[in-house]
C-alpha cells in the first residue's frame, strides 16, 4: 500500500462508518420509541389531567406517527441542527459545555494513563527475564477490572475526606455561580459561571502544555538539560499564576476535585492495557542486536530503553489503542454516571459530561438529546479513530512504503 | 498435534498468569455449587437466604449522661422515639443493621439483615451464567463473521465490517441499559443477559481483529494449496481458517465474558435488573444503606462485592494474558532457549 491507497482506504472506512452510525442512530430511534413504554410526557401524568398530559404531547410533537417524527429528526440533523430538546433548550447549548467536559476528562485520563503506563511497561519489561516479577503485570490485569461504580465511590469518599475535611474543597455547594465577570471584562474572554472557570483551565492548561512541548523542542536542539526542568515547571506555574491573576483559583480547585474522580478512574481503567502491551513488545526486543549496538555506542540504560527499546512499543501501543477505542468510550459513558451518582451520598456535585446527559434524557425519553449524545460519542469515536489510524501510519514505515501490513499483535 | 498441544499447555503454565485465572474460576464455580448446598444442609433458610434471611444480633445499650459525640446522639434519639421513658441508667436493646463480621456471619450482614457471605456466593451462579453466554455469542458470532468475510470479500465483507465497525460506535452499556428500561428487560435472565450482550457488543469487536488475522492467513501459501487441491469454501474455512484463529478468538471471548459481567453488574447497580440479583445490586445496596440506624456506609458489603466482581472480571483477563502469551510466537523462541 502506498501513501495515495492509503488515504483512499482510511476515506472509505470512513464513509463506511459515518453509514453505519447513521443506520444504528436509526435502530436506537426506533427501539427505544417502539420498545420502551412511555414517553417525555409521561412524566407529568402524576400532576396533570390527561388533556394537560395531550396537549404538551401535541405541542412537542409527540402524537404524531413514528415516522413522521423520524423524519423531522432527519430533516434536521441533514441540514445541521440538532434540535430542541424536550425541556425546551437548544441541544447544542447543552451539548458544548458537555462536550468540553467529557474531553477534558477523556484527553487527560488517556495523557495519563499513556504516559505512567508505557513507563511501567518500560521499566518491568526491561528486568531481566528471571528478575521480572509478575507484581506490575498482575496490578495492571487488576486495574483493567476495575468495577467503576465502587471506584468511583471510594474514591469520592478519599476526596471527600481529604479536601473537605481540610477545607479546602466545599463539598455540598457548588462555587461555580459565585464567580462573576470583573468590570471591563472583555467579550471575546470565556463567559462567567462554571464554563467560564471550564473554558479557563483547559485554555489555560493547553496554552501552557503547547508551549512547554515547543521549550523543550528547542532544549533538544541546543541540548541545554535546564530548560527542560523550565518546561515542566513551566507547565505546572504557568496555569496557577493565570488562575490566581485571573480570580478563579478557589474555583478552579474546586473544578479540579471534581474532574480529579472520574479521570482518575478512567486512567486506572486504561492504564492496565497500556502497560502490558508496552511490556511485552519491550520484554521482546531487550536481546536485540540493536539494543547492544545501543548500548556499545555508550548510552546509559535509561536512554537504551527509553529511546530506542521503548521507541518500538509506540506502534503496537498506538494501534492497541484505535483498536480499544470503543472500550473506552464505553467506560466514559459508564464512569462518568458513577462519579455523578455519588451526589446521591452528598459526596459529589456533578460534573456534566455527555455521558451523564445521555443517562439522564435516556431515563426521561427526552429522544432528541438522546439520539444528539449518541450522534457526538459516534462522530467523537471516529474523529479520534481517525487520528489514530493517521498516527500509525506515520510511525509505521512498512506501511507507506508498501512493504507490508503491519501485523496486528495479539 | 499433540505434543504441540502439551507444548502450548506448557507456555500456558509457565505464564504465571493463566493458572491464577483458572484457580480463580474455580474457586467461583466452587461459591457458585456451595450456595445451593449450605443452604439445603447446614444453613437454616430463615437467616441464611440471601433475600429472604433474615437476621440481626442485639446489643444491650446503657443510657448515659453527657452525650456529646453527635453519632451516638443520634443513637439515643433513636431509642427514645421507641421508648420516651428510657432515663440515665437504663439499658435498652439495639438490633445491629448492618452487622460487623461474627463467627455467626464472617462477612457480617447488610443494612436490611442479610447474610453477606451468603448474598456473595448467590452472586456467583449469575455472574457464571452472564460470562458463559457472552463468551459464546461472541466466539460463534465473531469468529464466523471474520471466517466468512475473509474467505468471500467484496461485498459482504464490506457490509459485515461495517456493521460491526458501526455496532462498535454505540456505547454497550447503553444498549443493555435501554433493554433494561424495555418491556423486554423484565424477562431476561442471567444468560440472556450475556448472549445479548454478546451479540450486541462482544461479537463486533473480535470480528474486527479475528478479519484482520483471518486475512493474513487466506495469504498464506497452504491455503493457496487446498484451493488447488480442490478443497471448497466450507472445507477452507473449517479445516484451515477456524482453527487457526482459535488463540485469538479464545481471548477475545474472555475479554468479551469480562465485559458482560462488568455490563450487568453495572446495570443491576443502576437497578434495572431488578428481577435478578447479583453483586452490582449489593454494591448499590452497600452505598445506598445511609439511611440504616446506625448510618454509614456499610462497608463490609461494598468491600465484599467489589472485591468479588472485580476478581470475576479479572480472572477472564489473566487466563487471556496467559493464553496470548502461550499463543505468541516471540515467546515460543524464548522458552525454548536454555
Amino acid at each position: 500500500m502506498n501513501g495515495r491507497n492509503v488515504i483512499r482506504y482510511l476515506a472509505r472506512r470512513l464513509l463506511w462508518s459515518l453509514v453505519g452510525l447513521f443506520l444504528l442512530l436509526t435502530f436506537v430511534f426506533f427501539f427505544a420509541q417502539l420498545l420502551i413504554p412511555g414517553d417525555w410526557a409521561t412524566q407529568f401524568r402524576q400532576v396533570m389531567t390527561a388533556d394537560q398530559v395531550a396537549a404538551i404531547r401535541h405541542q412537542l410533537g409527540l402524537d404524531l406517527s413514528l415516522w413522521q417524527q423520524y423524519l423531522h429528526w432527519l430533516g434536521q440533523i441533514l441540514t445541521g441542527h440538532l434540535g430542541t430538546s424536550l425541556s425546551g433548550a437548544p441541544v447544542i447549548s447543552t451539548l458544548r459545555w458537555a462536550l468540553l467536559w467529557s474531553l477534558t476528562e477523556f484527553v487527560l485520563a488517556i495523557g495519563v494513563a499513556f504516559v505512567v503506563g508505557s513507563w511501567v511497561g518500560r521499566v518491568a519489561g526491561w528486568l531481566p527475564r528471571l528478575r521480572r516479577s509478575r507484581g506490575l503485570s498482575f496490578m495492571a490485569v487488576g486495574a483493567e477490572s476495575v468495577f467503576p461504580p465502587w471506584f468511583t465511590f471510594a474514591l469520592a469518599f478519599a476526596v471527600y475526606l481529604v479536601l473537605g475535611r481540610a477545607g479546602i474543597v466545599s463539598m455540598t455547594q457548588f462555587n461555580m455561580s459565585v464567580w462573576a465577570a470583573p468590570a471591563g471584562w472583555p467579550a471575546w474572554a470565556p463567559p462567567p459561571g462554571v464554563q467560564g472557570v471550564e473554558l479557563w483551565m483547559v485554555g489555560t492548561v493547553a496554552v501552557f502544555f503547547v508551549g512547554s512541548m515547543l521549550l523543550s523542542r528547542a532544549n533538544r536542539v541546543r541540548r541545554r538539560r535546564w530548560s527542560r526542568r523550565m518546561a515542566s515547571l513551566l507547565l505546572v506555574a504557568g496555569p496557577v499564576a493565570v488562575w490566581m491573576l485571573v480570580g478563579v483559583w478557589a474555583e478552579a480547585v474546586d473544578l479540579s476535585a471534581r474532574l480529579a474522580v472520574p479521570t482518575v478512574t478512567m486512567a486506572v481503567l486504561f492504564y492496565g492495557e497500556i502497560t502490558l502491551i508496552v511490556e511485552s513488545v519491550v520484554a521482546d526486543v531487550r536481546s536485540e542486536p540493536f539494543v547492544d549496538t545501543a548500548r556499545a555506542k555508550g548510552l546509559s540504560e535509561p536512554q537504551v530503553r527509553d529511546r530506542h527499546a521503548g521507541r518500538i512499543a509506540l506502534l503496537p501501543a498506538v494501534s492497541r489503542l484505535a483498536i480499544s477505542l470503543p472500550v473506552f468510550m464505553t467506560a466514559l459513558v459508564i464512569v462518568e454516571y458513577s462519579a455523578a451518582y455519588q451526589t446521591a451520598n452528598n459526596l459529589m456535585v456533578p460534573s456534566v459530561g455527555i455521558g451523564l446527559i445521555l443517562f439522564t434524557s435516556l431515563q426521561n425519553q427526552d429522544m432528541p438529546t438522546v439520539m444528539a449524545m449518541l450522534l457526538a460519542i459516534g462522530v467523537l469515536t471516529l474523529a479520534m479513530r481517525l487520528i489514530l489510524d493517521v498516527l500509525v501510519v506515520t510511525l509505521d514505515p512498512r506501511i507507506r512504503t508498501g512493504e507490508s501490513r503491519s501485523e496486528e499483535r495479539i | 498435534m499433540a505434543a504441540r498441544r502439551g507444548q502450548a499447555w506448557r507456555r500456558f503454565r509457565r505464564s504465571g498468569f493463566g493458572p491464577v485465572g483458572l484457580w480463580l474460576l474455580g474457586l467461583f464455580i466452587v461459591m457458585a455449587l456451595a450456595e445451593p448446598l449450605l443452604l439445603s444442609t447446614i444453613w437454616p433458610r430463615k437467616i441464611y437466604h440471601p433475600l429472604l434471611g433474615y437476621d440481626a444480633p442485639t446489643v444491650e445499650l446503657t443510657v448515659v449522661d453527657n452525650v456529646t459525640d453527635p453519632d451516638t446522639q443520634i443513637q439515643l434519639q433513636l431509642a427514645r422515639s421507641f421508648d420516651p421513658l428510657l432515663h440515665v441508667g437504663d439499658t435498652f436493646t439495639q438490633h445491629l443493621q448492618p452487622a460487623p463480621p461474627s463467627w455467626r456471619h464472617p462477612l457480617g450482614t447488610n443494612a436490611t439483615g442479610q447474610d453477606v457471605l451468603s448474598q456473595l456466593l448467590a452472586g456467583a451462579a449469575p455472574a457464571l451464567e452472564v460470562g458463559i453466554g457472552a463468551a459464546l455469542a461472541t466466539i460463534l458470532i465473531g469468529t464466523g463473521i471474520a471466517a466468512v468475510s475473509a474467505y468471500y470479500r467484496g461485498p459482504i465483507d464490506t457490509s459485515l465490517t461495517t456493521m460491526s465497525d458501526s455496532l462498535l460506535l454505540l456505547p454497550a452499556p447503553i444498549l443493555m441499559i435501554m433493554i433494561g428500561f424495555s418491556d423486554l428487560g423484565k424477562h431476561i435472565g442471567a444468560l440472556q443477559f450475556g448472549l445479548l450482550y454478546g451479540i450486541l457488543a462482544g461479537a463486533s469487536g473480535a470480528a474486527i481483529v479475528l478479519r484482520t488475522r483471518a486475512l493474513s492467513i487466506m495469504a498464506s501459501p497452504y491455503v493457496d494449496a487446498a484451493r488447488v487441491a480442490g478443497a471448497g469454501p466450507g472445507r477452507i474455512i473449517t479445516k484451515h481458517l477456524i482453527p487457526n484463529l482459535v488463540p485469538l478468538a479464545a481471548i477475545y471471548m474472555l475479554f468479551g465474558a469480562a465485559g458482560a459481567v462488568i455490563t450487568d453488574g453495572f446495570v443491576a447497580w443502576l437497578s434495572l435488573g431488578k428481577t435478578r440479583y447479583n453483586w452490582g445490586t449489593m454494591i448499590y445496596t452497600a452505598v445506598t444503606s445511609n439511611a440504616s440506624p446506625q448510618g454509614g456506609i456499610a462497608w463490609n458489603v461494598l468491600i465484599s462485592s467489589a472485591i468479588a466482581i472485580s476478581t470475576f472480571a479479572g480472572a477472564f483477563y489473566l487466563i487471556a494474558l496467559g493464553i496470548r502469551t502461550a499463543a505468541n510466537p516471540r515467546t515460543h523462541a524464548k522458552d525454548s532457549a536454555p
